[in-house]
């Protein structure tokens, strides 16, 4: 091992490697960074995930290189990063090799990153080569944003070998893409698929769900009648109609219809469990604050005795109020999409609620 | 309107990590001490900003100082500012959560303290939402526990029926001081709370890393066919703090570091680590399992001179830690000139139970030691007959394998095992795995207080101990300290700050052909 692969080694930059020697070069890495140190300062080599993340532009490759450190920081995992150009001719596949180091305590800890860059065809021998870099016994998750893979591309093929898959439907080029990672997921009961978008919503669940817990009644869930979310963002309002799925699921509403539909104002009718109507509705007002649910207001009641509840979301904070509630305010902020993907790699990506939600938001986007 | 519970509620499916308890007031007795402003309202106050408080709480300071609300709660504020775990304070959510804290002057014995505040008490409900639920924290020495825990009973504010409001009270250690005193405490608390509303706090029960103990032993089916005498062949437990006794000369000569530390904290991790897995992860049924192992604790002699062959008790003279000169405890504030009150303990122990026949369990618990660590180490029995060369056989024999539980600092577990070394030879020696919490979750834990505040909140009694379990441990504990007061008096100092305490306690594991671990 020369002193300059060593020292960038440490430095976390990235040393092209053979890729029939990727393991080899690595440990011979790891090792000496260990040696070097000596216990002074000891090293330790984590694991708790394999992390598969795939991109095919260098915008995006970039972006997921910054992507990676921030999550490396959080969760040590073994990073498969693939650069493909599918459409570019035919090359050799590459791979290059690096640490990704942080503090802790008083010593030093790592995980490995790979990243392999295939053009032309050789993208089809990918699956192969992940497959054999892939940690023993630790789990394996996907970071896909965009569109599902297509079924005859061979990232599809990794889906089988993969525990969960990580998706932001926020990024979906449109609302059809929520419909077909339901597809996936109906073919592939047993992947757990995580979105950002909905682990963006849980502190709103949260709220929602404390606005009936004792001593107000739950019931009271039974007899709403009208939902209206207001969003500020503009593409795939996956968070806003996730809401109203989420709603759907929990308290039994079925068959939606479409009953206007403009770019600013959707509406829907659905059936609650009685058989009384609810109206769901997602305005979109774009130009405030830029977050997929703004406001969520639920009411209740005959004309004379209405109920209203509504979380509103304002710079930084959701100002809770219902009847006879004390008027809250919960700090809320922004996660970065680092911080949302390190959830999703932990418990929280493990949210049995989540499929229902997708199936009757699909349900909302496919409605007539 | 039926009672019901969160779990009714069609919309918490999936949250169950977001645990939130019933609308609730939590009274603090003792409010202007450093407790209430360090530690229990930042705890209340990160679970607020965790979304974790119902939105019908209260927070009622009491204490004899008279102050407004708004004094009241801006020193509150300055606490949370200081010492909350999710800092910045959020000015928005202060402006609600101060909403919440208010303050009641009076003293403790009066009557009249307990009528204004249950005036209080009423007006919050009425306005709030609370529903009459109460957790009263007792942040106050001992001995006014029963007097308030009376006068609360007089007052009406306590409600014993399980029907209707809930009211809980935590109270702080020590219970008790001796047997004697833990019974009469724990009979008084009963002529007014049903044991199930009594929650004796041991803040090292909610560190995660304590709790782990139990995920460790009882999720792994791994370890339980070696967890016994077959293949453990003793185990050791330390506490250490690299500190003094730190302006709290008073009261720790009146405990010492046995009544201090062991009989509460080293016992709870005893407990843990030796009880048989319980029939659930529920309150009684953990603290059965702990009540089996404290009640089968092998008696020490009483005799002081047979005494010695199983205790060691030390006492820090000066010296210096971490490079600091430091002083001893006879000449820190508060302490006697000629003190005889220990500082430094070992024990050597047994548990008389089929699992642990003959295993002997070193306890050490020590002030002005090299380090602040806190840990259970269980050390193997070596493989029955070794094959390797001859150069190996000392180091297979006197470095058996070790698992070490970390509680604090460095939380964590490693495991030291028997590896080749490359080459030719055939070579042995130890190596270390080593798990650290900080290195696999990256998520920063709760507070102990905001855990144990949280379950009390909630019912779960699991993380607190029983009465029972309190008089078991003081009745093992008495023994030692009845025979050193028929004892002569030691010749302390007898360790120097910074060292690993007196010569005694390495004679202690060396009479049985061991040695103290080096955490």
């Amino acid at each position: 091992m020369t002193g300059d692969k060593l020292e960038t080694f440490e430095k976390g930059g990235a040393i092209e490697v053979p890729v029939a020697r990727i393991e080899p070069e690595l440990a011979a890495l790891w090792r000496d960074a260990a040696q070097k140190s000596g216990r002074k300062h000891p090293i330790t080599r984590a694991c708790l995930w394999n992390l598969i993340v795939r991109v095919d532009t260098e915008p995006l490759f970039v972006e997921a290189k910054r992507l990676i450190d921030e999550i490396s920081n959080q969760v040590p995992a073994r990073v498969i990063l693939l650069h493909t150009q599918a459409n570019a001719p035919d090359a050799p596949i590459r791979a290059w090799v690096e640490a990704n180091w942080r503090h802790n305590g008083h010593g030093l800890s790592g995980s490995d990153e790979v990243t392999l860059f295939a053009a032309g065809k050789t993208v089809e021998r990918l699956p192969s080569l992940v497959r054999s870099l892939l940690v023993t016994d630790a789990p394996t998750a996907m970071l896909w944003w965009g569109p599902p893979p297509a079924e005859n591309r061979p990232s599809r093929q990794l889906l089988s070998e993969i525990d969960r898959l990580i998706i932001d439907t926020r990024k979906l080029p449109n609302e059809q893409g929520l419909a077909e990672y339901q597809r996936i997921w109906d073919e592939q009961p047993e992947l757990e698929i995580v979105d950002c978008a909905w682990l963006g919503v849980r502190p709103l669940r949260g709220l929602t769900a404390g606005l009936f817990d004792p001593p107000h009644d739950p019931r009271r869930l039974e007899a709403l009648d009208r939902v209206r979310v207001v969003s500020g963002v503009s593409g795939c309002q996956s968070r806003a109609l996730l809401c109203f799925g989420w709603l759907a699921s929990r308290l039994g509403w079925k068959a939606e219809r479409r009953v206007h539909g403009d770019a600013d104002l959707r509406r829907w009718k659905a059936i609650r469990a009685d058989g009384g109507e609810v109206t769901l509705e997602l305005e979109t007002r774009l130009g405030g604050p830029s977050h997929g649910v703004l406001s969520l207001d639920l009411e209740a009641g005959s004309d004379d005795l209405r109920e209203r509840w509504s979380l509103v979301r304002e710079q930084g904070r959701i100002e809770v109020h219902g009847p006879g509630h004390n008027p809250r305010v919960q700090p809320v902020r922004q996660h970065s999409d680092a911080e949302l993907v390190v959830s999703a790699l932990g418990p929280r990506g493990r949210d049995p609620i989540f499929k229902d939600a997708l199936r009757e938001t699909v349900h909302l986007v496919e409605a007539l | 309107m039926t009672a019901t519970t969160p779990l009714d509620n069609p919309l918490r499916a999936g949250l169950s990590t977001d645990r939130v308890p019933p609308p609730n007031t939590m009274v603090i007795f003792g409010a202007s001490g450093d407790l209430t402003k360090r530690k229990l309202v930042p705890a209340l106050y990160s679970l607020a900003r965790d979304r974790l408080l119902p939105s019908s709480f209260n927070v009622v300071g009491v204490a004899r100082r008279d102050l407004e609300h708004g004094v009241f709660q801006q020193a509150m504020r300055e606490g949370c500012d200081k010492f909350a775990r999710r800092r910045p304070v959020d000015d928005k959510l202060w402006e609600t959560f101060a909403q919440a804290l208010h303050y009641s002057s009076g003293t403790f014995e009066d009557p009249k303290t307990y009528e204004k505040l249950k005036r209080l008490l009423g007006e919050l409900d009425e306005k709030r939402g609370t529903l009459g639920n109460r957790v009263y924290y007792l942040s106050v020495p001992p001995n006014e526990y029963p007097i308030i825990i009376k006068r609360l009973g007089e007052a009406g504010l306590i409600n014993r029926d399980r029907s209707g409001p809930f009211t809980r009270v935590i109270i702080e250690k020590p219970f008790g001081r001796d047997l004697e005193s833990a019974r009469t405490l724990n009979r008084e608390v009963h002529e007014i709370l049903r044991e199930d509303q009594t929650y004796r706090i041991d803040h090292y029960l909610g560190k995660e890393t304590v709790q782990n103990i139990l995920a460790f032993r009882f999720a792994n089916a791994l370890w339980e066919p070696l967890w016994n005498t077959k293949y453990v062949d003793h185990v050791q437990l330390t506490v250490a703090e690299a500190i003094g006794v730190e302006g709290r000369g008073g009261y720790f000569e009146q405990s010492g570091i046995l009544r201090d530390m062991v009989q509460n904290h080293m016992f709870q991790f005893l407990c843990m680590m030796a009880m048989e897995p319980p029939v659930a992860f529920e309150a009684d049924a953990v603290r059965d399992e702990k009540l089996k192992v404290l009640r089968s604790l092998r008696p020490l002699p009483e005799d002081p001179r047979k005494l010695a062959q199983f205790v060691v008790r030390g006492q820090y003279g000066p010296g210096s830690v971490n490079g600091e000169e430091r002083i001893g405890y006879r000449e820190e504030k508060g302490v006697a000139p000629d003190s005889t009150v220990e500082t430094y303990v070992a024990i050597k122990m047994f548990i008389d139970n089929w699992r642990w026949a003959d295993v002997p369990f070193y306890l050490r618990a020590g002030k002005a030691l090299p380090k602040r660590v806190t840990e259970i180490a269980i050390h193997f029995k070596r493989a029955p007959h070794s094959i390797f060369p001859e150069q190996n056989q000392s180091r297979l024999a006197e470095e058996p394998n070790v698992l070490a539980i970390r509680i604090q600092p460095d939380e964590g577990i490693s495991l030291r095992f028997f590896s080749k070394v490359p080459g030719p030879s055939m070579e042995v020696v130890p190596v270390t795995m080593e798990f650290r919490y900080g290195t696999s979750f990256g998520a920063e834990p709760p507070e102990a207080y905001e855990r144990l505040i949280l379950d009390c909140m909630l019912g779960d009694g699991t993380l607190f101990t029983r009465g029972d379990e309190v008089e078991a441990s003081w009745a093992w504990i008495d023994r030692i300290e009845k025979a050193w007061a028929k004892s002569e008096p030691p010749s302390f100092p007898n360790y120097a700050s910074g060292s690993w305490g007196p010569a005694a306690a390495d004679e202690l594991l060396a009479r049985d052909g061991r040695k103290w671990r080096r955490p």
